[in-house]
């Protein structure tokens, strides 16, 4: 698979991914859009990860940041996976569509890396041979990929 | 890449109670890449690249770091912030 990101000025980048791939992304940034706004997705061991509790032992403190401040967040990644489904032709992003594509990349994967149960002492190697994970694996080290890649070319200034 | 050569300061950093102290901890996690937090931390925090890779290193290796602290306000919209990036964060009071 094809992916090649560079620096651009302002904090954006240059995009060279296959159009397959582009296809996917905005797709997943669909599918992550309606994850969040399913009202029966109160449960989802993804949506757990996506909004952790702002409190290890206080469940009061973590109420209250949810009532708080969880629209303003839930808007912020819907925000971001609607940048990334309308930019995803882009050859060049702006800073701020750079920002989106990493925020909503990363909350992909902390769904999918979720889903596949990932830990410190994963392989997802051995994932790619189970024919049940391949996928799911692939996507995986795909989005890895991509995240390391905007991680190392956009600045962070 | 290179370090950025200005450092912000946290917005509200004139505004600190030091007797109301609360702490922002962000705790290891399997699926976080070093390379993405390690770059979330400079892009919200302002730090220079060599900090910010020295508390992305806390985590992985501690299991979790202090990233900021300040009054509860300040605190709380951090923690947004890292949700916001998708790292795993709570806050506390600093006792």
């Amino acid at each position: 698979m094809r992916i090649s990101i560079t620096s651009a000025p302002r904090g954006g980048v240059n995009v060279d991914i296959d159009k397959d791939l582009r296809e996917l992304l905005a797709s997943l940034a669909k599918q992550l859009i309606e994850l969040i706004d399913d009202p029966g997705s109160a449960d989802h061991p993804g949506m757990a990860r996506l909004f952790p509790p702002a409190s290890v032992d206080d469940p009061m403190e973590a109420l209250g940041f949810e009532q708080l401040m969880g629209e303003a967040l839930r808007a912020g990644k819907r925000e971001s996976a609607g940048i990334l489904r309308a930019t995803a032709d882009n050859a060049r992003l702006t800073g701020e569509e750079t920002l989106a594509w990493m925020r909503c990349l990363n909350d992909i994967r902390l769904v999918l890396g979720t889903r596949l149960d990932v830990t410190e002492d994963t392989d997802i190697e051995s994932m790619i041979d189970d024919p049940l994970t391949e996928q799911a694996a692939l996507l995986y080290l795909a989005l890895s990929e991509l995240v390391e890649m905007l991680s190392r070319a956009a600045d962070p200034s | 890449m290179s370090a950025p050569t200005t450092v912000a300061e946290p917005e509200v950093e004139e505004h600190v109670e030091p007797d109301v102290p609360w702490i922002v901890i962000v705790w290891n996690d399997p699926i976080n890449l070093m390379s993405y937090v390690t770059w979330v931390f400079q892009k919200l925090f302002g730090y220079p690249r060599p900090k910010a890779e020295q508390l992305m290193w806390d985590v992985h290796t501690k299991g979790k770091a202090v990233v900021a602290d300040g009054p509860k306000e300040r605190c709380e919209a951090y923690v947004s912030s890292l949700h916001g990036y998708g790292l795993w964060a709570t806050l506390q009071r600093d006792r």
